[in-house]
């Protein structure tokens, strides 16, 4: 009796499906991209007044649910927009009035496979109070659990645990393709509890290997190509802000586009040595140009776009511009305030130069 | 009769000034739909306003959510494997979402949960009991504010890529003034911003440079991660913790744009931890800080007993992970990433249970 009444339930929803299906055309879904996203599903072949009884479910190890969006009349179609776009590989299916009309999956396409490019400092010697580390990435990379793919070992056996901080939000800059991440700076600062009862994240004269893993998914979902290791050994602490009195300036020649290098005599943090530095004519008009950086972030160069003029010109540094262990121009990640010496604080350092 | 006409006119002066003070609120609301690119932390204002800290735009919006039905008791609410549920309801797998933040509005007591996807696709829900809901963010009202000038020419490498990044760790309203903390990918220190509200095109917002001092020693710049504000000896406090550990206080009046401000350490909450997140609740049996960590339980501090801590902290603690100053019970809650006031004398945890699932539940008198 059961399966009769079930029977004519299902003959019965077939019908007022028929219904809402226009005669012209069968009932068929697209989907709509949005850079590279899966926005939207465009359905068509069902009159724009039954968008009330329609639902998108996801398929996922046999349970379905309905999933949260909005639906729109467009060109007599209707849409489907889920509040996120739809996820690539997963499977959907569209619902008329309780009747499955379409089964969607959301193709994976054809991806490019991302690469960790860098990881700054580039060096293998770092100092013991090393602040940061920056990992640049050749396209946007999923966010949210990035330390599981981090792994710090010591001396090739120890695994590292609390070094880094867990910070969420992540620090990404605004493309996603660069990750700053912080070793614990209670653990680095003189004085605190972390610092006093662990000790340094890092330690000097030990040797350590940093693993990136292959698992870290682009923002597409592809992984890394491989796995990185990044070996390096410690040095001994810093304890002394960056002094750009202390700089090396090889000016080009005029008529050139050659860079003006800059020798620094230490490495300096990479992000802000992207930012801090501009160059001035007398006039004070900024050049124009771009930035590279060599020698393990220990030489700054600057590639004018146009051709040098003879005169005068200035490097302004901005003092926020850190070393690799936070100490910026103005003062020193840990203060020791039994030994200080206050010193004027000010925006700017500024250097010379001539072009002749 | 003259009684009467009396009454009735301090009922009418009394409606226009409270309809006044709420349109007020409004200053500078615009209709439209607002660019949020990323929603790190949610706070809600006064009469249903809604901010939302966006890390990618370094901006903060003040919407209207509409929803300002006052109720005075929220429902308990027990919500078991909450990000499954949530990935399901978007359409996706619990690995490509991240909760970033849950926010109660004090009116309705409605759950506000910011979302992010592996693909940093935002997403704000509203839970009532049981039911899940997305947040309409489509031609509302709202204002905004920027939380960085951008540089005059956007810094970019020798690739053109920006480099540049704002993470706000935490926001929180009080006394009509908005409080963000914010982290930079670049350089090591605080930008702590109070910006009164409504919002004003000029940026009237104080950034503080805010210190710790180490025992009397060292001191160092100190990013806020996470913070809540309290009445300690009828004075009103910021309470803080920082990247590097220490609850420290810093009375609110001494928060003035351009100045040095170092907060009082008034206890370590312990090596090899870190303070996530923090509210205030009251029980009959006073006032108290109530603290999540990323590898200790969920810690309780009367504030009775912040107010009776004077002076600095200035012994280090002698035993291995041990914690110093102020007197805190643990409560047996651990792995708390969230926590939030539900009402007067409830609170939300969101919490990682020891077989993995992610639980979103109420606590109430028992803890307080």
């Amino acid at each position: 009796m059961k399966i009769i009444r079930s029977i004519q339930i299902s003959f019965l929803l077939l019908l007022v499906c028929q219904a809402c299906i226009t005669k012209d055309k069968q009932p068929s879904v697209s989907i709509r991209w949005e850079n590279e996203r899966a926005k939207a599903f465009i359905i068509e072949g069902i009159s724009s007044e039954s968008n009330s009884s329609l639902q998108v479910r996801l398929i996922k190890e046999g349970e379905r649910t309905s999933i949260l969006g909005e639906y729109s009349i467009e060109d007599n179609h209707i849409i489907f927009q889920p509040i996120v776009p739809f996820t690539k590989g997963l499977n959907y299916e569209l619902l008329l009035k309780d009747s499955i009309i379409a089964e969607i999956q959301i193709p994976k396409g054809d991806l490019s496979t991302p690469e960790l490019i860098a990881i700054y400092p580039t060096n293998d010697t770092l100092p013991e109070n090393l602040l940061k580390l920056y990992f640049q990435f050749s396209e946007s990379m999923q966010e949210g659990h990035s330390l599981k793919h981090i792994t710090l070992i010591a001396e090739n056996q120890d695994t590292l645990r609390n070094t880094f901080l867990d910070l969420q939000p992540e620090l990404w800059n605004a493309d996603g393709n660069l990750l700053t991440v912080w070793l614990d700076p209670g653990r680095i600062k003189r004085g605190l509890q972390p610092n006093l009862k662990l000790g340094a994240p890092l330690v000097h004269g030990k040797q350590y290997s940093l693993i990136i893993s292959s698992d870290w998914k682009s923002k597409a979902g592809v992984p890394l190509k491989v796995s990185i290791k990044k070996n390096f050994v410690v040095g001994k602490r810093d304890e002394l802000s960056p002094n750009p009195n202390q700089w090396g300036i090889s000016p080009p020649p005029s008529k050139t586009k050659d860079p003006v290098i800059i020798q620094l005599h230490e490495s300096l943090d990479y992000a802000l040595l992207m930012e801090t530095i501009q160059i001035f004519d007398d006039h004070d008009n900024a050049i124009k140009g771009f930035i590279e950086l060599d020698q393990e972030e220990r030489n700054f160069q600057f590639i004018p776009e146009e051709f040098w003029n003879s005169g005068d010109f200035k490097i302004r540094i901005e003092s926020r511009l850190e070393d690799l262990s936070g100490n910026n121009l103005n003062r020193l990640f840990d203060q020791d305030l039994t030994k200080i010496n206050q010193s004027e604080s000010s925006e700017f350092s500024e250097i010379h130069f001539s072009i002749k | 009769m003259k009684k009467v006409y009396l009454f009735l006119a301090l009922v009418a002066t009394v409606a226009l000034a409270s309809t006044s003070k709420i349109a007020s609120l409004r200053d500078g609301f615009m209709e439209g739909t607002p660019e949020v690119k990323s929603i790190s932390a949610l706070t809600f204002g006064p009469d249903g306003i809604l901010f939302i800290g966006d890390s990618k735009s370094a901006a903060v919006f003040a919407i209207e959510t509409k929803d300002n039905q006052k109720i005075e008791k929220a429902a308990a609410v027990d919500i078991k494997k909450i990000d499954q549920r949530i990935a399901a309801l978007l359409g996706t797998e619990v690995q490509n979402i991240t909760i970033q933040d849950i926010a109660v509005n004090p009116l309705s007591k409605n759950i506000y949960c910011a979302i992010q996807l592996a693909d940093g696709t935002p997403a704000l829900l509203k839970i009532t009991g049981d039911k899940f809901e997305a947040v309409n963010l489509k031609n509302i009202k709202f204002s905004s504010v920027d939380l960085v000038n951008a540089p005059a020419e956007d810094a970019k490498d020798q690739r053109g890529r920006p480099l540049r990044g704002l993470s706000i760790s935490d926001i929180g309203f009080a006394n009509g003034k908005l409080m963000v903390s914010g982290l930079s990918n670049q350089e090591f220190s605080s930008t702590f911003r109070i910006i009164p509200f409504p919002f004003t095109k000029q940026q009237d917002q104080s950034s503080l440079e805010i210190y710790h001092a180490a025992h009397k020693q060292y001191e160092t710049f100190s990013p806020i991660r996470t913070f809540t504000t309290s009445e300690i000896n009828g004075k009103q406090y910021l309470i803080a913790s920082y990247t590097c550990t220490p609850l420290v206080l810093f009375p609110m009046e001494d928060l003035k744009p351009g100045k040095h401000v170092k907060g009082r350490t008034v206890a370590e909450m312990g090596s090899g931890n870190s303070p996530l997140d923090m509210i205030t609740m009251k029980s009959g049996k006073g006032s108290f800080l109530l603290m999540a960590n990323s590898s200790r339980p969920v810690f309780k501090v009367k504030y009775e007993s912040i107010e009776s801590f004077q002076g600095s902290l200035t012994t280090p603690v002698e035993e291995n992970f041990a914690t110093a100053g102020v007197d805190f019970v643990s409560l047996p809650v651990m792995n708390v990433l969230q926590l939030e006031k539900l009402d007067e004398s409830q609170f939300l945890l969101l919490q990682r249970k020891s077989n993995g699932d992610l639980d979103l539940w109420t606590g109430g008198e028992r803890y307080l």
